[in-house]
């Protein structure tokens, strides 16, 4: 810490209208009322301010809002950091009111965040969401987030969690590990076209990190500290991983974990069927 | 000064006037020679410096210290806010909160509302705001003159104590499981060891007058030691006393199981296994009084969910008393366990126990583990895991009896007449031994945290593995007889083989386990399934050679003495200088049938995705930012990291399912021909568990289930086939996939759109 965190206003959002929602990019602390309210509204936790200004001035170009007639109906926000070895983005808060659900909302707020991780160079994406929270499991599922974990009674209201998982594609393995070369859809909207509105009729997954009682206990999970790694970190362009590094540091005892070569060494021949 | 994240409020930070009125007029102390200088006016200074958005924080101000922040006076935050309510128990008993005279409908209700905090508790929540939210509970010395109400309570806080102590010892619990933490309420007293003398006593005048009432309504002579009655109305006085009595029975035999648990060895299970069924009978007999009592006092409007058998509400329990001692978070209430679910779910607790006590002490280290995953099945609860796992590691040992490293020499044993002891082994074997026990541990723990910790496990397991493999290697090389991995595996190593067996073992739970946690997508079941096939028939391999190894060496013993010639079952032994098992059949045992059916689904699963896809039942959608290369990446990462089961990777997969030369009709035939399969050895299986006299009662009848609901997704899935193969190409049929038979095999479920 010690840097001044620069005026979020300076990432200039123009609104881009689709569907009749407008779609903007987090521009200053006019805006964080909206959010706020958005959000206290439909989450039943509380979130103190800090918490909201620790992802808002943070990365203000993760933070999305969706508005109709002026009224903000849905907003996103979201971090990205060093994790371990990885460079990981994390969904922390997605709210669309419920009028709005079943439009693609969502999933458009999504895919805008996806998009600029990707772009900053983010390794994979992790959120939590309710284990009954159906619309969201479907829209995440749909945009290729595999449930990693599940996490027991995460919620105080003693409801388990899934862990979500987006892994991008690594440039260099997708070309000698594909036996052929999918077309990467590009379009942003392919998934709504491809009707996955129908999903989102529960959807305000509940901000994991921020139930109370579980701070507590995740401390060691999420004691990232705010540190000026954290600054440079969110230049976009920053690529912070290379894959060979990342398998090495995995093994704690120094073994090279060369997939490859086990198969040959260990190729065994297996009894097929019993009789 | 160091502005730099978020400020709380609107942004105007005004130093409070009192603040500024104390520092202009206090003097300030000398202590320890510091010296205290007047800040307000730097203070102010720096507030007015600061802009909106600016924060003065430590260097250490993270997201974990903004999420753990509250504000002070807002009532969503602050708890403080709350006013309502006694403030304190003092204020409380003080008002009459808590009266110690009681009419006896009354102290049911106490009782009834107590055991439903009680199981709250064990569910998770808090003790203050579970058990310790009954005031006689927190004055357990006031209720002295209510003899009744106070063995009662005595005797709620000695089995708390006992449950608590033997989570803690466990230590198989997360902080989502079970809050150990005690508020420094009056858990531990002393001598709540004399519980039972209490506790006795008012049974016993209890009893008497149960008697009194019978003899008098038979006609008898009254008893000349005259009892107080309970209440004024004689023709109830019998079934208040029996209401009474199975209450007070239920708790002395609870608490007297606990107790036997902890004897060590398993020398107490046996009593403890008596006193289980006399708890059970006893809470049958408290579940049949729920007529009486709630008949006695109708509701005016009924609720669903009473924590009384009576439906009524309890005296004496106030949440609010111990608001002050919660952690600084948002105010939250919880909901106490309805009286229905209480009683189940001290049922469910007695009969986990039940099946905990009939452990067998001679267990193998194989059936151990497989006990362990029939026994989590039911589901059982945190008190019941942590009393298991207490069970099977005291001080180190399996079952207090040997030494996990101990138990697997004579396991090898067993295989091997002369297992060798030299130093390389025995460091193996000692570091086999270690993670044994991390795996006991672990896999007593929930489900959810149990996944996520057999990650850990199986990533050390290959570890051990690879670094035994890589010595052994060399000197293998050394002596010139290398080339023998290759092909067989480890098969022919009694100890590396025995420790391989147990990894792939591992490594099938780890994915039969996603299933239940519901971990998988639809379109991650053909690469599941297909990752869980290749596991477990490298499970098998191993079993079989270990089966032959056995084999060999009672051959060796018996010195051909048994003439037969039937062919041989199984793999063959590739060279070896022990005479090769030709003449006598390789046992199947349940274990490894089980295994042959659990084979025969997951490929019928793999083909029968196959036939529905070329026939464009199932439609796969791509997703935009991975593909499915990224997803089985993600899935099998920590299985590409350990040698055995063989990591096998995407193209691997891809080649493997892609059956480009059979036609769709071929494809439905081959899924249909594994279910087949399947069926056939589910009877084999059958026949297997109910030739096997000496199989653990937990695992037989887990077995019994499994082979139910095999059969069902067996014939479930070869009709599904059918039906959509006669409806003819293309998408006239709508598939999906439901668990609905068996927690881990899919059945199909096919729907006209």
């Amino acid at each position: 810490m010690g840097e001044e965190v620069p005026p979020a206003a300076a990432a200039e959002a123009i609104g881009e209208v689709s569907n009749g929602i407008t779609y903007t990019s987090y521009r200053d602390e006019t805006q964080l009322a909206p959010i706020m309210a958005l959000i206290d509204k439909e989450l039943s936790e509380p979130y103190s301010i800090f918490t909201y200004r620790y992802f808002i001035t943070l990365w203000p170009h993760l933070c999305f809002m969706a508005s109709h007639e002026g009224e903000c109906v849905g907003t996103i926000v979201c971090k990205m950091g060093q994790h371990r070895s990885t460079f990981r983005g994390y969904i922390a808060m997605l709210v669309v009111i419920k009028p709005y659900r079943g439009k693609g909302i969502a999933t458009e707020l999504v895919t805008r965040c996806l998009q600029v991780m990707r772009e900053s160079g983010c390794d994979e994406v992790t959120l939590e969401a309710e284990v009954t929270n159906k619309g969201a499991l479907a829209l995440y599922g749909n945009l290729g987030f595999v449930r990693a974990k599940r996490l027991h009674r995460y919620y105080l209201n003693g409801v388990d969690a899934y862990r979500l998982k987006l892994l991008f594609p690594r440039p260099q393995d997708a070309s000698s590990l594909m036996p052929e070369p999918h077309a990467q859809s590009s379009s942003m909207n392919a998934c709504q076209e491809e009707g996955c509105h129908d999903h989102h009729d529960h959807l305000d997954h509940h901000d994991p990190e921020s139930t109370y009682g579980r701070n507590m206990s995740l401390n060691h999970l999420y004691l990232e500290a705010l540190s000026l790694q954290d600054q440079q970190l969110r230049q976009p362009g920053y690529n912070s991983t290379n894959y060979h590094d990342v398998q090495h540091h995995d093994c704690a005892h120094g073994c090279s974990h060369d997939s490859d070569l086990k198969g040959q060494r260990l190729n065994m021949g297996i009894t097929q069927t019993l009789s | 000064m160091d502005p730099g994240l978020g400020l709380a409020g609107n942004g105007t930070s005004q130093v409070s006037p009192m603040a500024q009125q104390s520092a202009a007029t206090a003097t300030f102390p000398v202590v320890d020679q510091t010296k205290w200088a007047d800040a307000t006016g730097f203070l102010k200074a720096a507030c007015d410096d600061l802009g909106v958005g600016e924060l003065i924080h430590g260097e250490n101000f993270s997201l974990f210290e903004a999420m753990s922040a509250l504000e002070i006076m807002d009532p969503k935050m602050d708890a403080g806010m709350n006013t309502t309510g006694y403030k304190t128990v003092e204020e409380a008993v003080e008002s009459g909160a808590a009266p110690i005279f009681l009419t006896i409908s009354q102290i049911i209700d106490v009782m009834d509302h107590l055991l439903a905090c009680e199981a709250t508790w064990h569910k998770g929540h808090s003790l203050a705001q579970t058990v310790f939210s009954c005031l006689y509970m927190l004055k357990l010395d006031r209720t002295t003159p209510n003899a009744l109400l106070h063995a009662y309570c005595k005797i709620t806080r000695a089995t708390c104590s006992l449950v608590r102590t033997a989570i803690v010892l466990s230590d198989i619990h997360e902080e989502e499981d079970f809050v150990t933490f005690g508020f420094g309420l009056p858990l531990d007293a002393e001598g709540d060891n004399k519980c039972l003398a209490t506790l006795n006593a008012v049974e016993e005048s209890l009893a008497r007058q149960l008697r009194g009432c019978k003899g008098a309504a038979s006609g008898k002579k009254k008893s000349t030691e005259e009892v107080e009655p309970l209440q004024d109305d004689p023709e109830l006085e019998e079934d208040f006393c029996e209401s009474v009595l199975c209450r007070l029975r239920f708790r002395k035999s609870l608490y007297h199981a606990l107790v036997y648990m902890e004897k060590p060895l398993g020398r107490g299970s046996e009593m403890a296994q008596k006193h289980i069924t006399r708890a059970l009978t006893e809470l049958a007999a408290v579940r049949a009084s729920s007529g009486f009592l709630s008949a006695r006092r109708p509701l005016k409007d009924p609720v669903e969910s009473t924590c009384t058998a009576s439906g009524q509400p309890a005296v004496g329990f106030d949440e609010s008393v111990n608001r002050r001692l919660l952690a600084p978070t948002p105010p939250r209430s919880i909901d106490i366990l309805s009286w229905n679910e209480t009683l189940n779910y001290f049922e469910q607790l007695l009969n986990d126990l039940n099946r905990i006590c009939s452990l067998s002490s001679d267990l193998e280290l194989e059936d151990l583990l497989q006990y362990i995953v029939d026994f989590q099945k039911s589901q059982p609860d945190l008190v019941a895991r942590a009393r298991l796992q207490l069970l099977l590691l005291q001080d180190g040992k399996l079952l207090g009896r040997e030494t996990v490293t101990d138990s697997l020499y004579r396991a090898i044993k067993l295989q091997n007449e002369r297992p060798a002891r030299d130093t390389e082994t025995y460091n193996f074997l000692t570091q086999c031994g270690r993670l044994t026990m991390q795996l006991i541990r672990t896999m007593c723990t929930n489900p959810a945290w149990q996944r996520r910790k057999l990650g850990r496990v199986i990533q050390e397991w290959g570890l051990l593995l690879e670094q035994a493999e890589f010595s052994r290697e060399t000197s293998f090389r050394k002596s010139g007889v290398g080339g023998q991995l290759e092909k067989t595996g480890w098969t022919d190593d009694v100890v590396m083989g025995w420790a391989a067996e147990l990894l792939c073992w591992v490594v099938t739970h780890f994915l039969l386990l996603g299933f239940e946690l519901e971990l998988y997508s639809p379109n991650e079941y053909c690469m599941v399934y297909w990752y869980l096939d290749h596991a477990l028939m490298t499970l098998m391999h191993y079993k079989l050679a270990k089966e032959r190894r056995r084999l060999e060496a009672e051959l060796v013993k018996s010195n051909d003495t048994s003439p037969e010639s039937a062919k041989k079952k199984g793999k063959k032994k590739k060279g070896g200088t022990i005479k090769p098992v030709v003449n006598k059949e390789i046992r199947f045992t349940p274990s490894v049938l089980l295994l042959q059916c659990y084979i025969n689904l997951c490929k019928g699963f793999i083909w029968m995705l196959a036939a529905l896809t070329a026939d464009r039942k199932i439609i796969h959608r791509e997703t935009i930012f991975n593909t499915e290369l990224e997803r089985f990446t993600q899935r099998f990462e920590l299985l590409h990291k350990i040698v055995v089961p063989e990591p096998m990777t995407y193209l691997d997969f891809r080649e493997a399912t892609r059956h480009r030369h059979q036609s769709v009709k071929e494809l439905y035939q081959v899924a249909y021909d594994h279910f087949m399969s399947a069926q056939q050895h589910i009877q084999e299986l059958s026949q297997a568990v109910s030739k096997t006299p000496k199989m653990e009662s937990v695992i037989k009848a887990q077995r019994v289930v499994d082979i139910r609901q095999m059969e069902q997704v067996a014939l479930r899935n070869r009709i599904a086939l059918q039906i959509a193969h006669q409806a003819g190409p293309g998408e006239n049929l709508r598939v999906t996939f439901e668990f609905s038979l068996h927690p881990c095999f899919a059945v199909a479920v096919v729907k006209k759109p």
